[in-house]
């Protein structure tokens, strides 16, 4: 009789197990139902940070998905709202599935010449989990919009939210800003929770930054009722719906304005100044503290990217007898100190370098009202590490079936494995090549 | 194929490092009443420039606030930073902006504004030209003049050397002058600077004419805010 499994081979066993993965499989498809039927009210962003990318899905609003359903046609059930922390999030399962399939499809599984396409393929499903996981951590996205004749070397995040501190300094001096992370003060909604505040410290600073009464959508409204409570210098936020009034549809994340009450309290006396900090706002609040000014903020977060980037020449191309765009066309130079390089950038062209990809995204050909005949151009800046992992993940789940498929096909036709495995290989990688280089 | 020590310590190798990753997952840090601010970043040389002291009626565009103080002279619409050593004269309907440098003040450098295309940008570059005694350029030379940035958008650059006559005739020419220009074509008016004086004494400023064209704003027309 052999000796029980110890307690380490048996978790091993569990976390490598065939069980498990079909589990996990299963919880990945309620997380997609879920976060689709959510991403209806919730909006892309908000439903996969909930569902794909949290460790567990911190509530599920059934109502929204009853909704989603059109289910309220027949039976309004309302604001249902599961406050469970019980379903994990796909960041959790992914990294269990990875684990699952290193430990099942790489190290327990039986190798030889008849399972090898079947681990090239485990192999490649890893590499591809992998990509998701390193898109997630450190991938940037963002926007950069420059005018003809503009110069900038940062792109803005999509999404990202931040609350910047700046001392102003005379002009030509290097300029640096303190920075505050969305995830700090996003919790600060007052919907609830009147009067939820958190403060903000810093060494360098003379005054502790309160920031206080957060709204994902909001604009400042001039308070006519100077008795109001929540109006700062003359005006309060405002909360704006999500919906679009003109297509009644959920405003993309893009489209929304946050705003906050900033009191910056003096450390010495604790004398406050209060401030609204408003996305859209035309410039920051400004606090004074003696004879130091500091401009505060709330904007998209910047990222730096190695080259500046001139816009010197904008091309619209449109299609014959309509005022339909066919064709927008950037000409710039890319910018390394001295060094200067022209590029074009056009639809579906991106101009690539140092990890960077820039590709024209929108384009204003300065005829609005408010544009003032300025052509402005925006390109949306990607960096990703792993841009392309996906796609040789793919290439390489295609070659480990197509071996497998080519082991059990020669096995049923009496034929040498490796013969007509390599045969296949060939006629594939020429195959490749043809198509590469007539494409 | 993989020998039997080397799928053990892998084994282990995987199994640890799936606790130390479930741990790390679990080990979110909860947020305090005060928190300390850990990040910082330095800004671009091509950041937008600091804007200060904006009241807010202007940086939430309500047009319609009334004034701080209704009995205050009326604001220059203009906001911008005097470039050190260069003299501030008083402003006028036709000169928004009017400086003098120069060890006799020989050096002059004015912001004006007309409505509309205010006769269109190839004549008054030649007209400019022409105060300069340079000949007149044709459309083609005049669409491969350099752009500057003013005002978020692009400007025609003008740089021309000549004998300088301004609005007068041609004997009271003052010789060896530059005259350099920006012209930029809104969609309601057309904003000029024109900085005009001794060949020497305009290249030495040069640099301040640059830094002075781009720290002009509209004082109450905010910045657009990019559309993403």
């Amino acid at each position: 009789m052999s000796a029980p499994a110890s307690i380490p081979s048996r978790i091993i066993a569990f976390l490598s197990s065939f069980g498990l993965a079909a589990v996990v499989l299963g919880l990945l498809l309620i997380l997609t139902f879920l976060g689709t039927l959510e991403q209806a009210e919730y909006g892309l962003v908000a439903s996969q940070e909930r569902y794909f990318e949290s460790v567990f899905v911190d509530r599920i609003d059934i109502g929204a998905c009853w909704r989603a359903l059109a289910f309220d046609h027949y039976w309004n059930i309302g604001n249902v709202i599961l406050p469970v922390n019980i379903l994990p999030g796909g960041y959790l399962l992914m990294a269990i599935l990875f684990v699952n399939m290193f430990l099942g499809g790489l190290i327990r599984i039986r190798k030889s010449p008849r399972t090898i396409g079947v681990v090239i393929s485990h192999f490649a499903i890893l590499f591809m989990i992998a990509a998701g996981a390193v898109t997630y951590h450190f991938a940037k996205e963002g926007i950069l919009n420059l005018t003809e004749g503009q110069t900038h070397d940062e792109f803005q995040s999509f999404h990202e939210r931040v609350i910047e501190i700046e001392a102003v300094k005379p002009a030509g001096e290097k300029r640096t800003a303190l920075v505050i992370d969305q995830r700090l003060f996003t919790d600060l909604s007052n919907s609830s929770d009147h009067g939820k505040a958190r403060t903000f410290t810093h060494e360098s600073l003379p005054f502790d930054l309160v920031i206080t009464n957060w709204k994902q959508h909001a604009e400042p409204k001039r308070a006519t009722d100077v008795t109001r409570g929540d109006a700062v210098d003359g005006y309060f936020i405002q909360a704006l719906s999500r919906i679009d009034p003109r297509t009644s549809q959920l405003l993309a994340d893009e489209a929304l304005s946050q705003a906050c009450i900033a009191i910056a309290k003096d450390k010495k006396t604790g004398a406050e100044q209060k401030g609204i900090l408003w996305e859209f706002a035309a410039a920051p609040w400004t606090a004074t503290f003696g004879d130091q000014k500091y401009l505060i903020n709330i904007g998209r977060r910047s990222y730096r990217l190695p080259f500046a980037i001139r816009l010197d020449h904008t091309e619209q191309e449109k299609h014959p007898g309509t005022e339909r765009a066919r064709r927008f066309t950037s000409k710039v130079t890319k910018l390394h100190g001295p060094r200067e390089e022209k590029r074009v950038i056009t639809m579906n062209e991106p101009v690539r370098g140092e990890g960077y990809a820039l590709f024209q995204s929108s384009f204003d050909d300065g005829t609005a009202s408010n544009a003032g005949g300025v052509k402005r151009s925006g390109f949306q800046v990607v960096e990703n590490p792993s841009d392309h992992w996906p796609l040789i993940s793919c290439i390489i789940v295609s070659i480990g079936l197509l071996i497998h498929f080519m082991m059990m096909l020669s096995r049923a036709m009496k034929w040498n494995p490796w013969i007509a495995v390599t045969n296949t290989l060939l006629i594939v990688t020429a195959g490749f090549v043809i198509a590469y280089w007539k494409l | 194929m993989m020998s039997p020590h080397s799928s053990k310590a892998a084994t282990k190798l995987a199994f640890f490092s799936f606790i130390g990753l479930t741990m790390a997952l679990f080990s979110c840090k909860r947020l305090e009443e005060r928190e300390p601010i850990t990040e910082s970043r330095e800004l671009s040389q091509y950041a937008r420039k600091q804007l200060v002291d904006i009241r807010s009626a202007d940086r939430f565009y309500d047009q319609e606030a009334p004034a701080e103080d209704p009995n205050a002279p009326q604001q220059h619409p203009l906001v911008w930073v005097t470039p050190e050593g260069w003299s501030e004269k008083p402003s006028s309907q036709m000169r928004l902006i009017d400086f003098s440098f120069g060890p006799n003040g020989e050096g002059e450098c004015y912001l004006s504004a007309l409505p509309g295309p205010a006769g269109g940008l190839a004549a008054n570059i030649n007209r400019w030209r022409s105060q300069i005694g340079a000949s007149s350029l044709t459309d083609e030379e005049i669409d491969k003049l350099p752009r500057k940035n003013f005002l978020g958008g692009p400007a025609h650059f003008v740089s021309v050397d000549g004998s300088f006559k301004g609005m007068g005739d041609a004997a009271s020419a003052k010789q060896d002058y530059r005259l350099l220009g920006l012209i930029h074509q809104a969609s309601e008016l057309t904003l000029f600077i024109k900085m005009t004086g001794p060949k020497a004494l305009i290249e030495e400023n040069a640099a301040k004419f640059d830094a002075f064209c781009q720290s002009v704003q509209f004082r109450k027309k905010a910045e657009k805010i990019p559309s993403h």
